[in-house]
């Protein structure tokens, strides 16, 4: 991965919902918007890829601007929380109908790391 | 699409679309107008929504798997007793998925939580994934 790319942000789209990818201090925040569905679920994994090779301490995957989400972007969620190596950590923002609710019926709320906001996702490393 | 506005029959909406992952949110913005148009409650029509999209998820990548254009069946309708029904129908053979140590698998219990019934038929030429949410009085659009 080239420097110049080390403060910019990667971003995957499709027609319906983005993932971008921004670099802070000692996290990688995967922020992403729109529908988080089978065709925005590879972009993620991707990205999610691409922020392990910065080798962050947390990777922050923030849901905030989503307003749909399916059970292939839940599964992504589950594969990235597994796929993070240890002492480094995942945290899931998600708040509210459109993605709290499903990974509460799901029980993916006792899997993963979820917070209401990326500051509350940040603090806790 | 074939949309009756008569009040005292069935409403429905039908499309017919390619089993294409890309082809799905169209059809989910589809319903959302619909079920913003028939009344259902904010809450309700997103869980119809998100159930009705696992199902068509589900025909997409499990039906067709080794073969290449196949369709997918989705009907809305709802009667006027205030039971909403939605069906997604493949005409494939489902193969089923392999395996994922927990990974995947959720679409079917996330319908079940979502949806008030579900009836899954598979037979030889397809599959019919029916869904329905019994509302208990018609109420106008609420925010």
């Amino acid at each position: 991965m080239a420097d110049s790319e080390h403060t910019t942000a990667d971003t995957a789209r499709t027609p319906t919902g983005t993932v971008a990818l921004e670099q802070r201090e000692r996290a990688a925040v995967l922020r992403v918007s729109g529908a988080l569905d089978v065709v925005l679920a590879p972009e993620l994994e991707q990205l999610f890829a691409r922020a392990l090779r910065l080798e962050p301490e947390l990777v922050v995957i923030d849901l905030t601007e989503v307003e749909f989400l399916a059970s292939a972007g839940m599964a992504t969620l589950v594969k990235t929380h597994r796929q993070v190596p240890a002492p480094a950590r995942l945290h899931v923002v998600a708040v509210g109908r459109n993605t709290l609710r499903p990974l509460q019926i799901t029980q993916l709320t006792e899997e993963l790391a979820v917070f209401p906001t990326l500051a509350a996702a940040l603090a806790e490393e | 699409m074939n949309t009756s506005r008569d009040g005292s029959r069935h409403h429905g909406i039908h499309h017919r679309v390619p089993a294409l992952a890309e082809c799905l949110s169209a059809l989910r913005h589809a319903l959302n107008r619909w079920t913003s148009e028939i009344g259902m409650p904010a809450q309700r029509r997103e869980e119809l929504v998100l159930a009705a999209y696992e199902a068509m998820a589900n025909s997409v990548e499990h039906a067709y798997r080794d073969a290449t254009g196949g369709i997918l069946d989705l009907r809305a309708s709802h009667d006027p007793h205030g039971t909403v029904t939605v069906t997604v129908t493949d005409y494939g053979s489902w193969k089923p998925p392999t395996t994922s140590g927990g990974i995947r698998g959720r679409g079917v219990p996330l319908m079940r939580a979502l949806a008030d019934a579900i009836e899954i038929r598979r037979t030889e030429f397809g599959t019919t994934v029916r869904l329905t949410w019994t509302l208990s009085s018609r109420r106008p659009s609420s925010p």
